[in-house]
């Protein structure tokens, strides 16, 4: 919610979130440099920097591919959900290094340029113990850099909530791809069982976590309405806590219904910012919060308090005794609808 | 006549290079286009201009179409499709890079063994190579030896006016190779390179 874009919209809780990841990304390289030339004193330090950004990238990329499910799962995770654009950044940035190094090393001595050793250097395409998985970890770092490029909120705006949504998807493509990098590669050379259980277990944590999500979520109740259907009943209003919201799914449209002062309003769930649910934020200070950037939005006209132009669509609402009514036909963003008022 | 591999770096280089030629373009729509932007200072538009080099056909489809007010309220759906696939997809791919690792810890190979009628031998400074035959077969082993300590190497044999990739030595480990018998193996040349960059390191005239 800003009227000019800033680098860094900075609060005191994204320096101290990115504090506590600066020193624990210090504290694991010094630890792992430290062990590899304890226990391997001929270690070159460019094969250290290469492995110890190799394992911190890919244990970044698991925590943050970890924090979407787990704040579905539990509120209290939220605050790591609001600052996840440094943690994809920075993962990038390690991701990068590791690449540079490895380019050095491996591609960058011989009378061929780097980039086209890099391609032409293994061609055993048809070898699973051969195969030329550096290629594939540069690929996934071509989308790491399109992602971290992109993290930022001009982008959010300019290529379309829907476009950057979907081009953000593509971390499960670099995803795939860094799994089959670390498979074909490190794997291959790798005495230790260690890295492959804790690769295994990596990926065994992500699936359980996104699949009892979406199977969560997906279970949610549904209602199913006629296009001749005025107002629907969705629920009581005793299920709605105070400043809180319950999230309606009706035809596949989601709904987030507000309770505040004595009043009930309703409108569209995903915020226009991320699309964070509103349904699972507050009301603060009169208006809908979100729950992962704190964009707000007055529940009567869904419009952002000025000088923010962000509006939500909004939808009509009615009370019948304890039973709460909608009209599911979103009304245009922004247009004022009265609330209804809960008689004490 | 440029391999499969320089073409995909060739186009690369050409998305990004017209990624470049975009930037003034897309930095003059920008301020009819994004009027927050319009006012924003250039040290953070310069922050764009990587997004703008790496997804400008994003940006110009985008710009081309009118944006709906539609969010995509299956994103759950899609994330779980995906995990679902992916719950299957990794651990078969992680398994397998196991079964078909050289040397696996969890699935063990049976390595060749070199029979006992050698029928040739040679040593060279680096290395220390023996072959055997069977009635179907070659049997060529490898021994590198301390002089040359690299971590993995790839084998190649030129017959017959053809060079044929045939394994990969890990270190100093002595490795057999199984080639059908398809020439004279007198006149056959033995290239080991190194495996990551492609480097030759010896050629073995056997």
């Amino acid at each position: 919610m800003a009227l000019q874009y800033d680098l860094i919209h900075w609060t005191p809780f994204k320096k101290k979130y990115d504090l506590v990841l600066v020193l624990f990304i210090l504290a694991y390289l010094l630890i792992f440099s430290v062990v590899s030339f304890i226990f391997r004193p001929s270690i070159t330090p460019e094969t250290v920097i290469i492995r110890s950004t190799g394992s911190l990238a890919l244990m970044l990329l698991h925590l943050i591919l970890s924090i979407g499910p787990l704040t579905r799962m539990d509120s209290r995770f939220l605050p790591l959900l609001y600052n996840r654009r440094h943690l994809g950044v920075t993962l990038f940035l390690i991701a990068l290094i590791h690449g540079i190094f490895n380019i050095i090393q491996f591609h960058s001595l011989g009378d061929v340029n780097p980039f086209l050793s890099l391609f032409t250097a293994n061609n055993q395409f048809a070898s699973i113990a051969g195969f030329p998985f550096q290629i594939l970890g540069f690929m996934a770092l071509l989308i790491l850099a399109m992602l971290a490029a992109t993290s930022h909120d001009f982008w959010l705006k300019n290529l379309g909530p829907a476009t950057w949504k979907k081009l953000h998807l593509t971390v499960y493509v670099a995803y795939v791809l860094i799994i089959l990098h670390v498979v074909l590669g490190t794997i291959q050379f790798e005495k230790s069982p260690l890295l492959y259980l804790l690769l295994l277990l990596g990926v065994a944590w992500l699936s359980f976590l996104h699949l009892v999500t979406g199977i969560k979520e997906n279970k949610k109740k549904r209602i199913e309405v006629f296009s001749n259907q005025e107002f629907i009943p969705v629920c009581s209003v005793s299920e709605i806590p105070l400043n809180r919201a319950k999230m309606i799914n009706v035809n596949d449209q989601k709904i987030a219904v507000f309770r505040y002062e004595n009043k009930i309003s309703a409108v569209q769930n995903h915020c226009k910012h991320q699309h964070g649910p509103l349904s699972e934020g507050k009301i603060i200070d009169g208006c809908i919060t979100c729950p992962w950037h704190g964009y707000q939005y007055l529940p009567h006209n869904g419009q952002s308090p000025a000088p923010f132009t962000e509006m939500l669509a909004t939808y009509k609402v009615m009370l019948s005794g304890d039973q709460v009514f909608i009209n599911p036909n979103p009304l245009p963003d922004g247009t004022e609808c009265t609330p209804a008022i809960i008689s004490k | 006549m440029l391999s499969n591999e320089s073409i995909v770096l060739y186009v690369l280089i050409l998305y990004f290079f017209i990624g470049f030629l975009f930037v003034p373009f897309i930095l003059l729509k920008l301020n009819h286009k994004d009027k927050e932007a319009s006012i924003t200072n250039w040290k953070v538009k310069f922050l764009f201009l990587p997004g703008f080099v790496l997804v400008w056909p994003f940006l110009i489809y985008s710009w081309s179409i009118k944006q709906g007010n539609k969010s995509p309220d299956n994103s759950i759906r899609t994330h779980l499709v995906y995990w679902i696939i992916m719950a299957i997809v990794l651990p078969v791919m992680i398994l397998m890079g196991l079964y078909y690792r050289p040397e696996s810890p969890v699935f063990p190979k049976v390595k060749i063994q070199l029979p006992q009628n050698i029928i040739h031998q040679k040593q060279t400074k680096d290395y220390k190579i023996r072959v055997a035959e069977t009635d179907s077969h070659y049997l060529v082993e490898i021994q590198p030896l301390e002089t040359i300590l690299r971590p993995d190497q790839s084998v190649y044999i030129s017959m017959n006016h053809q060079k044929k990739y045939i394994g990969k030595i890990n270190g100093l480990e002595k490795t057999v190779f199984e080639l059908e018998k398809m020439g004279d193996l007198s006149r056959a040349v033995i290239s080991i390179q190194d495996l990551i960059n492609n480097h030759q390191i010896t050629q073995i005239e056997l």
